[in-house]
């Protein structure tokens, strides 16, 4: 019986998240005739027609795809640069600063950041950051900065301590200390922050559309939604879909590369025997 | 080599974790510290090692004052009580790093790893990472590891305590083998007093931060000096009787005998342990314990005695001695 309720919830959770991809998917290579008339024949409602339009598209398709990929990586490279020192500290810190500084770091990741874009575009023009890819990775990596914090502090602090004192014992002064020991240990929670901070820049809208506006600089989300042809009269289902269709396809890349770091249980078995 | 420890006190919050506590620890020397757990004896431990400092007092390892010395630059051998090995890395990595990063030669490396590994009859281990290995395993890799950069000082923190009863019987003779009996101090923590006994030539008993009494576990068990020493040594705990007026008078329950003019008492209960058994005997003073050879007979009338000299008389506020031997 128990086990019966586990498989139904399980499927229900698996089409929950499953059932969206496959709808976009169909809806890539369906003809547009095909989403709003369900009486047309079966063997005439395909087409290659959408992925055509999108990768045909000039500029092509594959630069948005680098410039989100650049975007990506960089801001996860800062952010992860900067969180991983600071978790560490605040690890460290005692109850009243890391109570402190965790109401803070949540008040930072629950921020509707949506709120800043007016700012942040002010701060853009001020200092001559539009049309720049790189630039564009400050506010993606201040942005995910508090949550990857929040997350790596917690991890840090899972880390028994006898480990670090037993690398300080022999001899390993700070910097080898993260990056021999304690880095390596982390690298299941490292990879996860790192997938959210990525999956962050790699969707984010409205901050990317008021700093970039070179044809050529976009990324993957506001390229997407300037697709051939969209406008206010007409919207390119099919042609949206086959965009995201590409799209995600880097994502999946990334998840299944770092897929053993995520699962991996690294720390089992560390201290107890 | 010598380890020399003075007046050391740590605080924490205002409260004293360790006061005012000395001793030393010479060449091949082993002093195990004892006590329950929370008296402060991994702290003190810690205190040497470097991972935290005094507020007070200072070590000495030779002559050299190490007291606001890095960890890394004491030089120093710990086994912890969890082992503490880094579980990413394999046998052969967790021994190479400590030396690789201070900065030795390829070739010294990989032969005075080699020739720690044949000691420790690991060479066939070396690719297995720590969740691979057994706990008595484990305990010989954390060794090795203390033992390869020929520290100063040996700190060993309860290194038994994770292993169940057999195998630390097995182990013991080992660990004294490599460690206990080389040229080194060696500080050895521990709550079993058995351990405690059996591995060291000094045991300094320590309660509530303090180190109640040092010396060779035959004067801890002969001449305690202070009830505390005297019910933490000893198993079946001593029998603590109030005879006189402000006094508590402590007699080990191996030192009762039956004797026809002794105290009227009466058998509550018999624990039989193979070897020996225990007697609960209830008398005007309360409960004794009573420890005799297995085969004992017991007399009909229950009375006990036992010599003057093997009683101990303690202060009943301050738990200090009263009477010597």
């Amino acid at each position: 019986m128990k086990n019966r309720t586990f498989i139904l919830v399980l499927s229900f959770i698996i089409v929950w998240s499953i059932g969206p991809l496959c709808w976009q998917l169909y809806t890539s290579f369906s003809t547009p005739d095909a989403l709003i008339n369900p009486t047309i024949e079966f063997t005439k409602r395909w087409t290659f027609d959408n992925y055509k339009l999108v990768l045909s598209a000039n500029p092509p398709f594959w630069r948005y795809l680098v410039n989100s990929l650049i975007v990506g990586i960089i801001s996860t490279l800062i952010t992860l640069f900067i969180a991983i020192p600071a978790s560490y500290s605040l690890s460290k810190a005692n109850k009243i600063i890391s109570r402190i500084s965790n109401y803070y770091l949540f008040g930072a990741a629950l921020f509707p950041y949506v709120l800043l874009f007016l700012a942040l575009l002010e701060f853009a023009r001020r200092y001559n950051l539009g049309n720049n890819l790189l630039a564009l990775c400050i506010p993606y990596s201040a942005l995910s900065m508090p949550l990857a914090i929040l997350i790596l502090t917690s991890s840090f602090r899972q880390i028994p301590i006898e480990i670090e004192e037993a690398a300080r014992i022999e001899g390993l002064n700070l910097i080898q200390r993260l990056r021999l020991i304690l880095v390596p240990l982390m690298l299941p929670s490292i990879s996860s922050t790192a997938i959210l901070i990525f999956l962050f820049s790699w969707n984010e809208y409205p901050i990317s559309l008021t700093w970039i506006s070179n044809e050529n600089l976009l990324t993957l989300p506001v390229a997407i939604s300037r697709i051939a042809g969209s406008s206010v009269y007409s919207i390119p289902y099919g042609a949206f879909a086959a965009a995201t269709v590409v799209g995600s396809i880097p994502l999946l890349l990334i998840v299944l590369i770092f897929q053993k770091q995520i699962v991996s249980g690294l720390m089992q078995g560390a201290v107890k025997g | 080599m010598t380890l020399q420890v003075n007046n050391i006190s740590r605080c924490i919050n205002r409260n004293w974790i360790i006061k005012d506590m000395s001793f030393e620890v010479s060449n091949g020397e082993c002093l195990a510290l004892l006590g329950p757990s929370g008296c402060g004896k991994s702290t003190t431990l810690r205190l040497i090692a470097g991972l935290d400092s005094p507020n007070q007092g200072s070590i000495f390892i030779d002559n050299t004052d190490i007291t606001n010395i890095s960890p890394v630059d004491r030089n120093i051998g710990m086994v912890f009580q969890s082992y503490a090995l880094f579980p990413h890395l394999n046998v052969l990595e967790n021994l190479k790093l400590g030396l690789k990063v201070r900065g030795n030669k390829q070739t010294e490396i990989e032969e005075r790893v080699n020739r720690i590994l044949s000691i420790m009859q690991m060479s066939h281990l070396v690719k297995r990472r720590p969740n691979e290995l057994s706990g008595g395993q484990k305990q010989r890799l954390a060794l090795a590891r203390a033992m390869l950069r020929q520290p100063n000082v040996y700190l060993l923190d309860e290194p038994m305590s994770n292993l169940d009863a057999q195998l630390r019987e097995e182990l013991r003779p080992e660990l004294r083998d490599f460690i206990i009996s080389g040229s080194k101090p060696v500080v050895y923590v521990t709550h079993d007093q058995q351990e405690a006994m059996s591995m060291s030539n000094k045991i300094a008993v320590m309660n509530e931060g303090e180190i109640q009494q040092i010396g060779t576990a035959k004067d801890l068990y002969n001449r305690p000096n202070s009830l505390f020493v005297a019910s933490f040594i000893g198993r079946p705990q001593i029998n603590t009787l109030s005879i006189k007026n402000n006094v508590i008078t402590a007699i080990r329950p191996e030192h009762i005998y039956f004797n026809s003019e002794g105290l009227d008492c009466k058998l509550s209960h018999i624990e039989w342990l193979g070897n020996y058994q225990l007697l609960f005997i209830e008398s005007k003073y309360g409960l004794i314990k009573m420890m005799c050879s297995a085969e004992q007979e017991r007399p009909e009338k229950i009375k006990i005695s036992w010599n003057k000299e093997r009683e101990h008389d303690f202060d009943k506020k301050t738990g200090k001695r009263l009477n010597n031997i």
